[in-house]
């Protein structure tokens, strides 16, 4: 644990009004010639002085969190047990804590707060239940607000804690998404600008009616006679690259709280669980102000570390960070790391024209792009049926100039989305 | 003032009233004084004025105290602009003159969008339309951008508007979006 | 991110969040303490009290430092009243402090409130907070109780004066500046 932070004392002026007690009580017992208002002025003084002469108490503080479960299954239950200790050599009157909860952990039973009396040495246990969902949590420092013991005067410190949760979601279960230029019916229309090393590999499989002549394998033919079609790795292998838009306005929510940056996280963990079965390399890079990038891979080890760096990687934070974005920055930072031949699917709410602006930006770079996003808007306010009509306008403006738009409903499952969308694109 | 000049002050305060309170149930100690009817007078004004002064002064400084940043819950889309028509509702008409437009515009060029789709006019046919009312037949969604329509003494217009939760310009707003809606998913 | 250094200013008209129980419950021992002070009452003093009464608790209920402060205002005033219709000097005192405690205790449960939430418990302060404005309050109306006990009544000039020049310096002394 490290050092606190300089601490912040202040006076509350709760006593303020002493002064008034003291002259409205010389003032009544003078008028009315009585002693009883005149013994009052005793009484305003004594608050007053009282007030005057007592300090901020000292917070030295000892902060121990003991956590059930720091790698928790979303939807799981951590409870926390916070303990704190006064290290300090005077008791703190009137103690209040409040624990550094992060954004993520919503609090589903008990309180993270409390408000005590702490000998030195003296101790007070906080317990209280949070509910895990995706993504790395770190706690805040702990906030204690300690006052004298009439509550003139305040002192704030942080207390900061090393406690973090690690929540990794699995991977959605895999999603069958039609991509520009891979399917096997291009085959032999599609540009393979991997250059070279095409003809050497190469599988063999039965023929299907509809695949070209010139691709049928006929020296097989004139052997055994049997129809086989010879498939070139690179014409149905492709590279792609998830760009996930992570952008602080994605952090809208839908009628059950989850926001649209998670639905696009969850359907590039689908789509891309589904390309890399068929043998397609997939890779994942974070579209806002943190960046988490993982190069395109295949196998069960990367599925791994794709689900690992989606859930606990800087780039996708589940609550939203609020640093500064700059487009030009993170294009640039997307050019260099994704290879030149790799498709993009950019999985993104669409909630301003930056998300227009940057499928363009991409498309111009000479990537494939198709957009699948997630629609969180819910019928009901005008701000929202507002929202509606912008979105759709923009979702038209991208698929009527640059490309494929996969618009899903998240009340309904991706699939149901996808399979709508496989019918409109043959 | 410094703490030690304050302990001071309030020493030598504390001192007077004691012995003051002494005079005053001891008459023997004060013996040699007079007392004075209109003096007792004066000094009951002059602590009838500080107590003015003294709440005064109390009224006017703020308590402070630490406050807790509470978690914030994510915002669900649309709020925003909720919130600022709920806000203009509230507020007096001239106050909020800016934030209508702004509004106004905004929607405006949604609304333009879909009549330039829908009905296949140029948009500046469809601004026209817009300003004059003419797109749609609900009498609400038209004047929300042809404001010329509006007329302030409408009395059942009044009349709906003293019982209702929303402010007008709440209800024209909602109605021009509910009619962009329903043009849009009639071609649909 | 601390929210060190983010502090709230008082805003006399809003209502607030509900004190903790123990406050309003400390509060209100105190009212009724008030009030039994000044009940062997002239007539007039009696129910400005209870009234006050009223209005602080209500404060109490609303979570409003405005009504809780003209509550506590009024409790004073009837109080003041009381001793300068020839009520018992010890009831006034008496009924001055107990107004003063229940006005601290139940504002204390305010504060307890906005900053830790309703569902927080913060018992042991609210007590040895309400003890220790007590203990002040009695050992101050206490000793100009057993002053005015000891030497009988009568009001020179010089000591007025001086009682005014002692308030005047003591309120110089506890303003911050």
């Amino acid at each position: 644990m490290t050092d606190s932070e300089r601490p912040i004392e202040r006076e509350t002026y709760r006593w303020i009004g002493m002064a008034a007690l003291a002259f409205a009580g010389l003032a009544v017992g003078v008028l009315s010639s009585t002693p009883g208002p005149l013994l009052v002025v005793a009484v305003g003084i004594g608050y007053a002085a009282a007030a005057r002469s007592v300090t901020p108490p000292d917070v030295t503080l000892d902060v121990e969190h003991e956590v059930s479960d720091a790698t928790p299954d979303p939807g799981d239950e951590v409870d926390v047990e916070l303990t704190v200790r006064n290290e300090g050599s005077n008791t703190i009157p009137d103690l209040r804590v409040v624990d550094g909860v992060p954004d993520g952990l919503p609090v589903v039973d008990g309180t993270p707060r409390h408000g005590t009396t702490l000998r030195p040495g003296g101790t007070t246990t906080v317990e209280y239940t949070v509910e895990a969902g995706r993504g790395r949590h770190e706690f805040d420092p702990l906030l204690a607000i300690g006052r004298d013991w009439i509550g003139a005067q305040e002192r704030e410190v942080a207390v900061p804690t090393d406690v973090t949760v690690d929540c990794v979601a699995p991977l959605e279960a895999p999603a069958s998404l039609p991509l520009r230029g891979q399917t096997a019916q291009q085959v032999g229309t599609v540009t393979t600008n991997t250059g070279g090393s095409g003809v050497e590999f190469h599988t063999v499989r039965e023929y299907r009616p509809g695949d070209p002549l010139k691709r049928i394998d006929w020296n097989r033919r004139a052997r055994s006679g049997e129809l086989a079609t010879i498939e070139f790795r690179e014409e149905r292998a492709a590279i792609v690259v998830f760009v996930i838009d992570t952008r602080v306005e994605g952090y809208v929510t839908d009628s059950r709280g989850v926001s649209a940056v998670e639905h696009a996280i969850d359907a590039a963990g689908a789509v891309g669980r589904g390309l890399m079965d068929d043998g397609n390399r997939v890779g994942v890079a974070s579209f806002g102000p943190s960046w988490t990038y993982v190069p395109p891979g295949l196998g069960r080890d990367h599925e791994v570390r794709l689900r690992d760096r989606l859930s606990l990687g800087d780039g996708f934070s589940p609550t939203p960070d609020r640093s500064k974005f700059v487009l030009g920055l993170a294009l640039r930072r997307i050019q260099k790391h994704v290879p030149e031949n790799a498709q993009i699917v950019f999985c993104s709410p669409v909630v301003d024209e930056v998300a227009v602006e940057t499928v363009r930006r991409l498309e111009a770079h000479e990537h494939a792009v198709t957009v699948i996003s997630p629609n969180v808007i819910d019928r009901g306010s005008v701000g929202a049926d507002v929202e509606r009509l912008e979105r759709e306008e923009r979702i038209r403006k991208i698929r009527q100039t640059y490309g494929r738009v996969l618009n899903w409903n998240v009340e309904e499952p991706l699939e149901v989305a996808i399979e709508g969308a496989r019918r409109r694109w043959s | 003032m410094s703490r030690v000049t304050a302990g001071r002050l309030l020493a030598v305060g504390l001192v007077f009233a004691i012995i003051g309170l002494l005079f005053v149930f001891n008459p023997r100690m004060a013996a040699n004084h007079s007392v004075s009817g209109g003096f007792l007078f004066i000094v009951g004004v002059i602590g009838v004025l500080f107590v003015g002064v003294e709440l005064t002064s109390a009224y006017r400084t703020d308590r402070q105290q630490a406050r807790p940043r509470d978690p914030s819950p994510l915002p669900k889309p649309g709020e925003e602009l909720d919130a600022t028509l709920e806000a203009i509702g509230e507020a007096p008409f001239n106050e909020s003159v800016e934030d209508r437009e702004a509004v106004r515009e905004r929607i405006g060029r949604i609304a333009v969008r879909v009549l330039v789709r829908q009905f296949g006019c140029s948009p500046s046919e469809a601004r026209e339309r817009l300003a004059e009312g003419t797109w749609t037949d609900d009498p609400d969604a038209a004047k929300f951008f042809a404001t010329e329509l509006i007329d302030p003494d409408d009395f059942f217009d009044n009349l709906r508007a003293s019982f209702a939760d929303e402010s007008r310009f709440e209800r024209r707003a909602r109605r021009a979006v509910t009619e962009l809606i329903a043009l849009e998913e009639t071609d649909d | 991110m601390s929210a060190l250094g983010d502090f709230a200013l008082d805003d006399l008209a809003d209502d607030g969040p509900r004190p903790t129980t123990y406050s309003q419950y400390l509060g209100l021992l105190a009212v009724a303490a008030a009030i039994v002070a000044v009940a062997p009452a002239t007539a007039i003093s009696l129910p400005v009290v209870v009234t006050g009464g009223v209005v602080l608790a209500a404060g109490g209920l609303r979570g409003s430092r405005a009504w809780l402060t003209r509550g506590y205002a009024l409790m004073v005033a009837g109080g003041l009243l009381h001793g300068a219709l020839g009520g018992s000097a010890v009831g006034t005192v008496g009924a001055v402090i107990a107004a003063t405690i229940a006005w601290d205790v139940v504002e204390n449960g305010i504060g307890l409130a906005e900053q830790l939430g309703t569902e927080a418990s913060a018992r042991r302060s609210v007590i040895v907070h309400a003890v220790a404005v007590t203990a002040v309050g009695g050992v101050a109306g206490g000793a100009a109780i057993f002053v005015s006990f000891v030497f009988a009544n009568n009001q020179p000039l010089p000591a007025l004066v001086l009682l005014l020049f002692a308030t005047v310096l003591v309120t110089a002394s506890i303003r911050q500046g």
